[in-house]
């Protein structure tokens, strides 16, 4: 049952949309077992076939196709899950993209390996996806046995090298044929004509050459699959695949207007889709999405590890008469002369923990926005999470954090409330500051009504000095119709001060007073304990909590007396 | 005949060592010790490797090694067969050769030293004797006793032979005792390091209801050697070694709604299913390796919406799950068993083009069972529950008016399953607005309709005895 599908065909296998035959991968004969009771004609027949088989044909049959790089890249980032509001680690993103390459590749006929460069280092190979080889994809891997120093010498262990030896005082260099006896763990030893021998051990400048590079061993893990196909053909291909390293949030940045005595005011609502990219790999000319919403995510299991460890060559034990004390591990010697080289995927470990330079908070709070930017994301529904398209090519560049505008609604309605809940269960706090908070509904008629992505934000208010920044604020993902409530840091002019004035052993009774230091107006929501039952004049139930509802004019105060029982 | 057959045999086995000799410098990668290798795979973290190679063997007592198998096998479970073949002893020997170790087990021998004068590069030659290599190496030359190297001048040590125990890699060896000539043994071994698992790409299409599914089985191999033109089975079962499930928390990622009854002509061992792959293949070491073993298009799959609320308290909205129901039957379904792994779930944007909205892991799931996969959070649909009233009856017995606002902010009418867990002891529901199911002693379950861009509301009283 095959349906038609807008082109290009993801996640098909070839030009037909055959895909990768499930029949034909799994054939269903016996797996052959080898059993000591067969025959002595028989066996020997098939042992001869098989040896045949194993040196007439080895794996050189395979030609190997590379792809160097992506024609176009789409890039659709998705937020890190369990970031909540915090800001982006922009030393290694703690979310995630899926990347779509299209890519242009001749095959040759027979069967070929074609070979995938400049992805992603952060591919999560189990999620690759190739499309649009004419026969499909047999099998996919991904190798990780990397060229290294220790990569080398375990690759050429039991085999011949070149050993050269220059003189240091006639500058003469002696090669010599050796054999790798033992390597790379805790030194290495080769045999040469006269013995056997301790690389770098001697003081004499020493170095070993290799007749080439071992197949099995490449520069960076690389994805590959294998197909076959009837002739040479140039195919388009699609290598669609998951990568770590990547985040994004919305960087709101929003302007408080004038604050009307009705307690309302104006909130200019702005918002930057801040995408970060903590790799190597830059994205040039990208189609780039990003996704708001909570996919569920489920941890990977771990990818084999080809990293060769650091190549020590050790000697052994090397102190001199002059050297105390001499209990010293053997491993802390090198030789003076030649020091050892560091591994050097070690240094560059070094560097990628390195500290970021800028700290995320440390910004100068930036100009308030434009007030219509040139390039906005465009929203789209993508089942029940929310897509942002940027409606024009961008370059994602390595290491970067780039910005583009998301949303742009000026003038949305908001209210400004303090809120405080100074008694608890049995406790109470004698002073505290209320918090201001920014509330307002995520509608049309109040000014927004569109989806809100999580982030985070700065909120800034007109004042005799300029725009001037009140408050950064943590946004969560806000539907429309949803409350949206922005907090702002704690007030200095309005404060509530508790004092329990009686108690028994059934409960307790406290009064509130509560205080506006500001020249104007305050509305205030007191949530208290639900315990309460009969609820004071000025007191609702709001969200199943008895909730003091007040106003309190400029310069003046208020005051509350509950009985709380405990029980 | 058979004696013609035995020399091809020979003859074949010995050519790729000569091969391998007579080149200088060559570029290593295609030999291997190796012979006809099948490998299988469970999802336990252990594998059973078969190899069947051709040993050519001097008649009576000779010791075998064997080269290329698992750098991390498990000794204990080593078994040689072969014709003809008596095992006296089996070793395996980890001790390994390094400069260090070779100084030390040269103490009390005579090896070569060859200075170099600094000043005219001219060579000397002396012999040593090894007195000992305590943080510095004490040698004896003729009458004098000196540190090797006190003076720091390049001083080149040459051993004539390593020690016989020590060894490049850890190795197996097997003494035998053999008629002679060449035998095919079977050395058979368990060992750690190889596993898989499967990732399913699925595609879902939310204006058919359907998926189209593929499987992937993904094998892994960190053992340190590769496993050359293997042929590989794979045995699919729980990888729990002690059985059970992990759905005693209502509401988690459990997959399976219902266990099915089916079977399909899938080979089986015991109660576990196999998955020959097709061709053989190389698993190099560090490699990860993926074989399509499914794909299904346009089965039947339908979205909905469950939220759970665990205890009786006041939350703020808080999403709903989205949920992908299908099923794993012969009609209507996938038609398949599902080995345990990773179930990716991708929709086309407006484009066309895929995106991924979420992904959930799956156990190994019989044919013919209800599958429903939590793909994420949904963005629009949300459920915010508040305690109205908790009134206290006496000092055991408590009553919860409990309110479910659920929220639609979609363009469509939804239904969400909305569970309210945790009503543990004697708990009753004396009042709801709409009739719900009691599924388990602690689980209520209500179908609540709402409509697009609107909200509905659920209204219960629970009346609780401790």
């Amino acid at each position: 049952m095959r349906k038609h599908m807008p082109s290009p065909l993801p996640f098909r296998g070839g030009a037909g949309g055959g895909g990768c035959q499930s029949s034909s991968a799994f054939a269903d004969k016996p797996h052959p077992n080898p059993s000591p009771k067969e025959e002595g004609l028989k066996r020997l027949t098939a042992i001869a076939v098989l040896l045949s088989a194993l040196i007439a044909t080895p794996a050189t049959a395979q030609t190997i196709a590379t792809s160097p790089k992506a024609d176009s890249v789409t890039l659709t980032v998705y937020r890190a899950p369990w970031r909540g509001e915090a800001p982006i680690d922009k030393n290694w993103p703690q979310g995630y993209a899926l990347i779509t390459e299209t890519r242009t590749i001749t095959i040759p006929a027979g069967e070929s390996v074609v070979r995938f460069e400049g992805v992603s280092e952060g591919l999560f190979p189990e999620t690759a996806i190739v499309t649009g080889l004419p026969k499909g994809v047999r099998e996919k891997n991904r190798d990780a046995r990397l060229l290294s120093p220790a990569g080398l010498v375990d690759a050429f262990l039991k085999r011949e090298v070149k050993l050269s030896r220059t003189n240091n005082a006639t500058g003469k260099t002696v090669e010599e044929t050796a054999m790798v006896t033992a390597g790379p763990n805790g030194g290495v030893i080769l045999q040469t004509a006269a013995g056997y021998e301790a690389l770098r051990c001697t003081g004499l400048p020493e170095r070993m050459r290799y007749g080439g590079v071992p197949k099995a061993l490449s520069a960076k893990p690389t994805l590959s699959v294998i197909t076959t196909s009837d002739k040479a053909v140039t195919a388009k291909i699609t290598l669609t695949y998951m990568a770590a390293g990547f985040d994004w949030q919305a960087s709101y940045v929003m302007n408080a207007g004038e604050f009307a005595p009705d307690h309302k005011l104006d909130l200019d609502v702005f918002a930057w889709l801040t995408i970060a990219n903590g790799g190597n790999q830059s994205f040039p000319d990208a189609n780039v999405m990003a996704v708001a919403g909570k996919p569920n995510r489920v941890g990977s299991p771990a990818l084999p590890n080809g990293r060769a460890p650091a190549l020590m060559l050790n000697c052994w034990p090397m102190q001199r008469t002059d050297q105390v004390p001499f209990t010293l591990p053997y491993g802390e010697f090198y030789n003076e002369e030649y020091p050892m080289e560091e591994a050097s995927d070690k240094a560059v470990y070094r560097l990628e923990m390195a500290p970021p330079p800028m700290m995320y908070n440390m910004a100068p709070p930036p100009p308030p926005p434009p007030p219509a930017p040139a390039v906005v994301a465009q929203q789209e529904d993508l089942g029940d999470l929310k897509l942002y398209r940027i409606p024009e090519r961008m370059t994602v560049n390595a290491k970067g954090q780039k910005q583009v505008a998301m949303l742009v609604k000026p003038k949305s309605k908001f209210r400004r409330v303090y809120r405080a809940e100074p008694i608890g269960y049995g406790w109470h706090q004698p002073l505290m500051s209320l918090t201001p908070m920014l509330i307002g509904k995520n509608e049309k008629l109040d000014g927004l009504g569109l989806p809100l992505p999580s982030g985070t934000g700065m909120v800034f208010e007109n004042s005799a000095y300029g725009s001037q920044l009140i408050g950064e604020i943590k946004v969560k993902d806000r539907a429309i119709g949803d409350d949206i409530e922005l907090s702002l840091p704690a007030s200095m002019a309005v404060k509530i001060a508790t004092t329990r004035i009686s108690q028994d052993k059934n409960s307790m009774v406290y009064t509130m007073r509560l205080s506006n230091a500001n020249p104007y107006a305050i509305s205030a929501e007191i949530r208290m304990p639900d315990t309460i039952r009969n609820l004071p004049d000025g007191v609702r139930k709001k969200d199943g909590r008895p909730t003091w509802f007040v106003t309190v004019a400029g310069n003046s105060d208020s005051e509350l007396t509950v009985d709380v029982p405990l029980r | 005949m058979r004696a013609s057959w035995l020399l091809l045999a020979g003859v074949a086995v010995a050519a790729p060592l000569l091969a391998q000799s007579a080149t200088t410098v060559a570029v290593p990668g295609e030999a291997t010790a190796q012979g006809d290798v099948a490998v299988t795979i469970y999802q336990t973290g252990q594998s059973l490797v078969q190899d069947r190679r051709q040993m050519s063997m001097p008649a009576g007592r000779s010791k075998q090694e064997f080269p290329d198998v698992s750098a991390v096998i498990r000794p204990e479970t080593v078994t040689l067969t072969g014709p003809g073949i008596g095992i006296v002893e089996q070793n395996f020997d980890y001790d390994l050769l390094t400069p260090a170790k070779l100084m030390e087990k040269a103490v009390g021998q005579t090896v070569t030293l060859i200075r170099t004068n600094p000043a005219t590069g001219a060579e000397q030659r002396v012999s040593a004797k090894v007195l000992a290599a305590n943080g510095g190496v004490v040698l004896q030359i003729g009458n004098t006793i000196e540190v090797l190297r006190d003076d720091g001048l390049p001083v080149r040590v040459i051993f004539d032979k390593v020690p016989p125990n020590l060894r490049a890699r850890p190795t197996l060896s097997v003494t035998l005792e053999s008629k002679g000539g060449t035998v095919p043994a079977t050395l058979t071994y368990l060992t750690p390091g190889l596993g898989w698992t499967s990732d399913y790409v699925t595609l879902f299409d939310d204006a058919k209801q359907t998926i189209d599914v593929q499987g992937w089985v993904t094998l892994t191999n960190n053992t340190g050697t590769d496993y050359t033109n293997a042929n590989v089975l794979l045995v699919a079962g729980n990888p729990n070694q002690n059985g059970g499930r992990r759905n005693w928390a209502a509401g988690s990622d459990v997959s399976m709604d219902e266990a099915g009854t089916e079977s399909n002509d899938r080979e089986r061992l015991g109660d576990y299913y196999l998955y020959p792959l097709a061709e053989r293949t190389t698993i190099a070491n560090a490699q990860q390796k993926q074989v399509s073993f499914l794909d299904v298009k346009a089965a039947p799959a339908r979205k909905v919406y469950e939220f759970n609320n665990g205890w009786l308290s006041t939350n703020e909205a808080a999403s709903a799950s989205s949920v992908l129901k299908f099923s794993t039957s012969r009609s209507g379904g996938l038609g398949d068993q599902l080995p345990s792994g990773t179930m990716r779930v991708y929709m086309r944007d407006m484009r066309g083009d895929p995106q991924f909205i979420g992904e959930s892991r799956i156990e190994a799931t019989p044919m013919g069972s209800a599958m429903s996969i939590r793909t994420g959070e949904a963005f629009d649909v949300k459920v915010k529950t508040v305690v109205v009233e908790r009134t206290r009856v006496n000092s055991n017995r408590w009553k919860t008016k409990m309110s479910y606002e659920v929220t639609n902010a979609r363009n469509e009418a939804v239904t969400v399953d909305l569970g309210q867990s945790g009503l543990w002891g004697d708990v009753r529901v004396t009042d709801q607005s709409q009739t719900g199911t009691r599924v388990s002693a602690d689980r209520m379950e209500w179908s609540v309709k709402v409509p697009a861009n609107g909200k509905a509301t659920l209204t219960a009283t629970f009346d609780s005895r401790y």
